[in-house]
């Protein structure tokens, strides 16, 4: 009588360990994640080899994870990967799963937007000096982060913070502009006249604006 | 990013000197200054629209004359007139001005009766449209003669007021280089003529527009600023002595204004206002 015979192989899986990562909503991010991994036996991944995708490049809800360099897993250490995303504005936080060659891969994915702003408009009298106050801007941080800095673009003759010119792009705080530093002096003429500047802000999170 | 944008309105001064008769009439005369006359910086200012139409066409007042009153006339359509204190903040169609001479400034002090004696005062407004935002903000100086005053010889001096054309003009003597000019203030307190003084007085600029000579009076006329020196001190119906620090060589005729900023200690914390002295009679050279 002839056998029949199971052989089991004594194969130990590839395990990784779940990371965390951080994205701006509505905006185009790249970002390098390293995942660590054991148990590696020798599986080879090629700079580029897409590990995961949803979505279409360029528009929003896109997300693809790829690999980063040419690699091969052995033993332990970290997959190299990068991530491209495109949250929509309105991602809420949830955890990424997937898997590579069986062994599922879990990102925790965390949002926060950058704060938005708006157009001001100030209509003055001739040669009348401006002071600006924080109710001066128009801007909002969908996580209700705190709004803590302000910066100010573009040609900036004529503004003034602490008596002496500003610096095109130079951060302030909140409390120093509702402390009356930051000024707005007029050209002496007698003919009406624009000025247009840019600004920013930015919020405890470290989000500015776009 | 998000703009910041500063809309500076623009600057614009209008300057009449108008006589008024303080007596006999002690009925107000509504009339005293007709903004809408002819040829004149005011209605020059408002003969074409700013907005392109004329429906949104206005100006807002911002500021009333500290001295006389300023008129609107309510029923522009006929009938007996009537007329209502213009207020701060009140608008009014450019083309009612225009067409209706609604906008009239009185003399009248707030006792219905006139003021006597020369004043300076002024108001301002804001002209807008809805579609532009190109706004001015105007400044009407009212240079007020009394003529009653005239009348009595106090102003009339062989150097200055040219008071027989009635226009309240001033003659401008060219005597050499550096240019020394007199003129003629007739400045008035008109509240206190016990002390009328001013306290003191500026020249902000003079305008020189030099002509080529006397025999071509349309030559090109040339802006030249020259910052000149008065002295401060009681000025009571006298002489201003205006002179040039710097030199000014030019043999020519001209014809200048001369704008003065007056200081009267004597008003209620009211600056008695700025004046503007024209000085349009060529100067005699030296």
């Amino acid at each position: 009588m002839a056998y029949l015979t199971f052989r089991y192989g004594a194969v130990i899986p590839l395990v990784f360990t779940a990371v965390n990562s951080y994205f701006i909503r509505n905006t185009s991010n790249t970002k390098d994640i390293l995942i660590p991994y054991t148990n590696g036996s020798g599986q080879v991944l090629t700079a580029g080899q897409i590990l995961y995708t949803t979505g279409t490049v360029g528009t929003e809800g896109y997300l693809q994870v790829e690999s980063k360099i040419n690699q091969t897993l052995t033993s332990s250490g970290d997959l190299q990967t990068v991530v491209y995303h495109y949250p929509i504005s309105t991602q809420a936080n949830y955890v990424l799963n997937f898997n590579f060659e069986g062994a599922p891969i879990s990102i925790g994915m965390y949002y926060n937007s950058a704060p938005v702003t708006g157009d001001v408009i100030f209509e003055k009298y001739n040669r009348v000096i401006h002071t600006f106050a924080v109710s001066d801007f128009v801007f909002s941080d969908y996580d209700g982060d705190e709004v803590t800095e302000l910066a100010i673009f573009g040609d900036v003759t004529g503004y003034e913070y602490s008596g002496t010119p500003y610096v095109s792009g130079t951060w302030i705080s909140m409390f120093n502009i509702n402390a009356g530093i930051l000024k707005y002096n007029p050209v002496d003429q007698d003919t009406y006249y624009e000025k247009v500047n840019q600004y920013k802000v930015k919020d405890s999170q470290g989000n500015i604006s776009a | 990013m998000a703009n910041i944008i500063f809309k500076y309105k623009g600057k614009n001064d209008l300057n009449l000197t108008r006589e008024f008769n303080s007596t006999p009439a002690f009925v107000a005369n509504k009339d005293d200054v007709k903004f809408n006359d002819t040829s004149n910086p005011f209605s020059d200012y408002l003969a074409s629209s700013n907005c392109g139409s004329w429906t949104d066409d206005k100006i807002k007042i911002l500021s009333l004359p500290h001295k006389g009153r300023l008129f609107y006339l309510t029923n522009p359509g006929g009938g007996t007139a009537v007329y209502a204190d213009v207020t701060v903040g009140q608008e009014i169609v450019v083309r009612d001005m225009t067409d209706n001479k609604v906008l009239k400034f009185s003399a009248e002090g707030s006792s219905d009766g006139q003021y006597t004696g020369n004043y300076f005062t002024e108001f301002t407004f804001e002209r807008y449209c809805a579609t532009t935002p190109s706004n001015v903000v105007s400044t009407v100086k009212l240079n007020m003669i009394d003529i009653q005053q005239a009348v009595s010889g106090i102003m009339i001096t062989n150097k200055s007021v040219n008071q027989s054309a009635g226009s309240g003009t001033f003659n401008l003597v060219v005597t050499g280089a550096p240019f020394v000019g007199y003129a003629i203030a007739k400045m008035t307190n008109s509240s206190y003529n016990d002390y009328q003084k001013i306290a003191s007085v500026s020249v902000e600029t003079v305008h020189l527009s030099p002509k080529i000579n006397s025999y071509d009076p349309t030559g090109s006329e040339d802006v030249v600023s020259v910052p000149v020196n008065i002295p401060i001190g009681n000025y009571n119906n006298g002489e201003i002595l205006v002179s040039s620090p710097a030199p000014f060589t030019e043999d020519v005729y001209c014809n200048a204004r001369l704008t003065f900023s007056l200081t009267d200690v004597f008003e209620d914390g009211i600056p008695a206002a700025t004046i503007m002295v024209p000085l349009d009679r060529p100067g005699v050279p030296a």
